[in-house]
């Protein structure tokens, strides 16, 4: 390790924290450079490059928790990156997901009926990078730090859609690429804006150094009107445009509408896995002393998410776009019960934990559907319809019980998805009840969706009529890697106490 | 702007000074988010995030003649993060029309 005047640079604890970030860069900058030298038939090899530059993270991950393990104590919070970066539970359990999210990312790509462009260079590069962004977000303790990785995950999610489609394609993904390059930074930039205004009230970059600051001026008083005002509107911009808390951007439907299920499972589940710990540390810790001012802009939004979510997913006959409205109406769900837990001197345990039970059965449901997609889907070149769904009981019943298992966790069924949904909506209850009634109500109309799929999927006349379209273009892997989902979805619904534990533990309550 | 802020914050007057340029901020703030979200010129909007950046960074310059230097510092990450936002926007713009778009969203 280093030693003399350097060391108090670069300390253990920021190599340890660091390896594997600078493993994700290493890897994606290979991968890059490898490309321009193999032929076009070769790109298998970036994708099982990319696995290895995972599995290489994965393994300095588990370096850093075992470093930080203490004999009496147990797991230690590691700071690095002079405090920067805080290597906690919540950072930990949301990083390994991210790469089990990544890895079946290139699981999908490697082994499925794969678009031309999936699997380059590019692609396999802003797939790693964004993956870095991610983890900085959520271990991110500092504006500085925070910013920069949002921008990156921006940039290389951008990039992930623009190149996952041929350069000279006259498809939409530049469209969709632009949504979100526009989205996204904006979304960036106004929180740039309250954390300047953040800054200019405490003099700190640190989020929980600023927390204490404006907790002490809120209590006298001396925190200007403006301000509030200010930070109100920046917040509804975040709220709105940040991509997974997703109800007035429209790049989102419209991106995952064409895009490759590689790149929605990145996009739907990855995001949300993001969203919610960076939701907590801002909201939750940093901007928690105005609480007052975010509370109404939290119900406001999170309505308006939740009611043109659950209704419009069941006008659409993409696949993709009411994955993407039913997604937009679990984010309002969500945030109301986010809501719920704003009610004391300190968030409440209720809401949080609902959150944090909530995120992953809907990343695991929502990685599923999309995997499943192109294996229903009638033509391989484009994505499917809800048309396509009809009498797959029929013609490809296992295919079609995955998807129900899936689709039931997602509409709050019993199983994974279930005990989320039930500890927001009693969180909700608690602080406002007209609100959790009105949750519960729009909930039965996003269920109400999600059964038309699953009736029509047993739909034995469809079936009869979609006799000669093509049976499943799947591979015995992926089905594997769906099953797998579906398998976690049930034995999470089925015994949800070691969950429950797990997060409690996670949240430290 | 960045550079005239800081001019201006070291020729004297700080604390009055640093009002006005709250407020500048804030109007720019404004105005940014508007012109990101309603116009629909491409150019024109990412100009609009720029502005959003730069009421940002404009923020923290005449803050940091109260808090330390940190505010510049951190100013000219933003700066950087403008500039990739832009490269990244003329590419998507310049391959999203060679591809057969009009070039308006």
């Amino acid at each position: 390790m280093m030693t003399g005047i350097f060391a108090q640079y670069f300390t253990p604890a920021d190599y340890l924290i660091s390896l594997p970030l600078v493993l994700l860069a290493l890897f994606a900058g290979g991968i890059l450079v490898m490309d321009t030298m193999m032929p076009r038939s070769w790109r298998a090899v970036n994708g099982w490059t990319a696995l290895m530059g995972l599995a290489f993270s994965a393994a300095a991950l588990s370096r850093a928790y075992l470093a930080s393990l203490h004999p009496d104590r147990g797991f230690v919070v590691m700071n690095g990156l002079f405090g920067t970066f805080v290597l906690d539970r919540v950072t930990l359990a949301a990083t390994v997901a991210l790469l089990v999210t990544t890895a079946v990312v290139f699981l999908i790509t490697l082994r499925a009926n794969r678009r031309e462009n999936e699997l380059s260079g590019a692609f396999c590069a802003a797939v790693l990078l964004a993956l870095l962004g991610m983890i900085c977000v959520v271990g991110a303790h500092d504006m500085v730090l925070l910013l920069v990785s949002m921008q990156l995950v921006v940039l290389a999610l951008s990039l992930l859609l623009a190149v996952s489609e041929p350069a000279n394609a006259t498809g939409p993904q530049w469209d969709a690429a632009w949504k979100l390059l526009i989205a996204g930074t904006l979304s960036t930039g106004a929180l740039a804006f309250i954390f300047s205004l953040l800054y200019a009230l405490s003099g700190q970059t640190a989020l929980l150094a600023a927390a204490g600051k404006l907790e002490g001026l809120m209590r006298t008083g001396a925190v200007p009107q403006q301000f509030l005002g200010l930070v109100a509107f920046s917040a509804l911009l975040v709220l709105g445009t940040l991509a997974p808390l997703m109800p007035f951007s429209s790049w989102s439907p419209f991106s995952l509408e064409h895009a490759a299920p590689s790149v929605c499972v990145m996009l739907a589940a990855g995001l949300p896995l993001v969203a919610w710990p960076l939701a907590i540390r801002l909201f939750g810790e940093t901007l928690y002393p105005i609480r007052a001012t975010l509370v109404p802009l939290f119900v406001v939004v999170g309505l308006f998410s939740l009611v043109v979510g659950s209704l419009a997913m069941l006008l659409q006959g993409n696949l993709h776009r009411f994955l993407a409205y039913a997604a937009a109406s679990q984010a309002g769900f969500l945030l109301l019960g986010f809501s719920g837990s704003f009610v004391g001197e300190k968030p409440a345990p209720d809401g949080l934990l609902g959150v944090f039970m909530h995120v992953p059965a809907l990343a695991i449901a929502l990685a599923g559907c999309y995997a499943l997609s192109p294996m229903v889907a009638s033509r391989r070149d484009r994505s499917a319809r809800v048309e396509d769904l009809a009498g797959l009981f029929h013609r490809s019943r296992f295919e079609a019980v995955l998807m129900t298992v899936l689709l039931a966790s997602l509409a709050g069924l019993p199983l994974a998805g279930f005990w989320g949904r039930y500890t927001l909506l009693q969180a909700l209850w608690l602080a406002h009840p007209m609100l959790a009634i009105t949750a519960g109500l729009f909930s039965v109309i996003a269920l109400v969706g999600y059964l038309r799929l699953m009736v029509r999927m047993m739909d034995g006349e469809a079936a009869r009529d979609a006799y000669g379209v093509p049976r499943k273009v799947a591979t015995s892997w992926s089905l594997r890697l769906v099953l797998t989902l579906s398998a976690v979805a049930l034995i999470a619904g089925a015994y949800s106490a070691p969950v429950q534990s797990f997060v409690k533990w996670m949240l430290y309550l | 702007m960045i550079p005239v802020a800081i001019l201006l914050l070291q020729t004297g007057g700080i604390a009055d000074l640093t009002a006005l340029v709250f407020a500048i901020a804030g109007g720019l703030f404004v105005l940014g988010a508007a012109t990101a979200l309603f116009r629909r010129d491409p150019l024109l909007r990412v100009m609009g995030v720029v502005m959003v950046f730069a009421a940002a960074a404009l923020n923290l310059v005449a803050a940091s003649g109260l808090r330390g230097i940190h505010g510049q510092a951190f100013a000219i990450f933003l700066a950087v993060e403008c500039a990739a936002l832009s490269v990244m926007a003329v590419a998507v713009l310049a391959a999203r029309n060679q591809s057969g778009k009009d070039g308006r969203s």
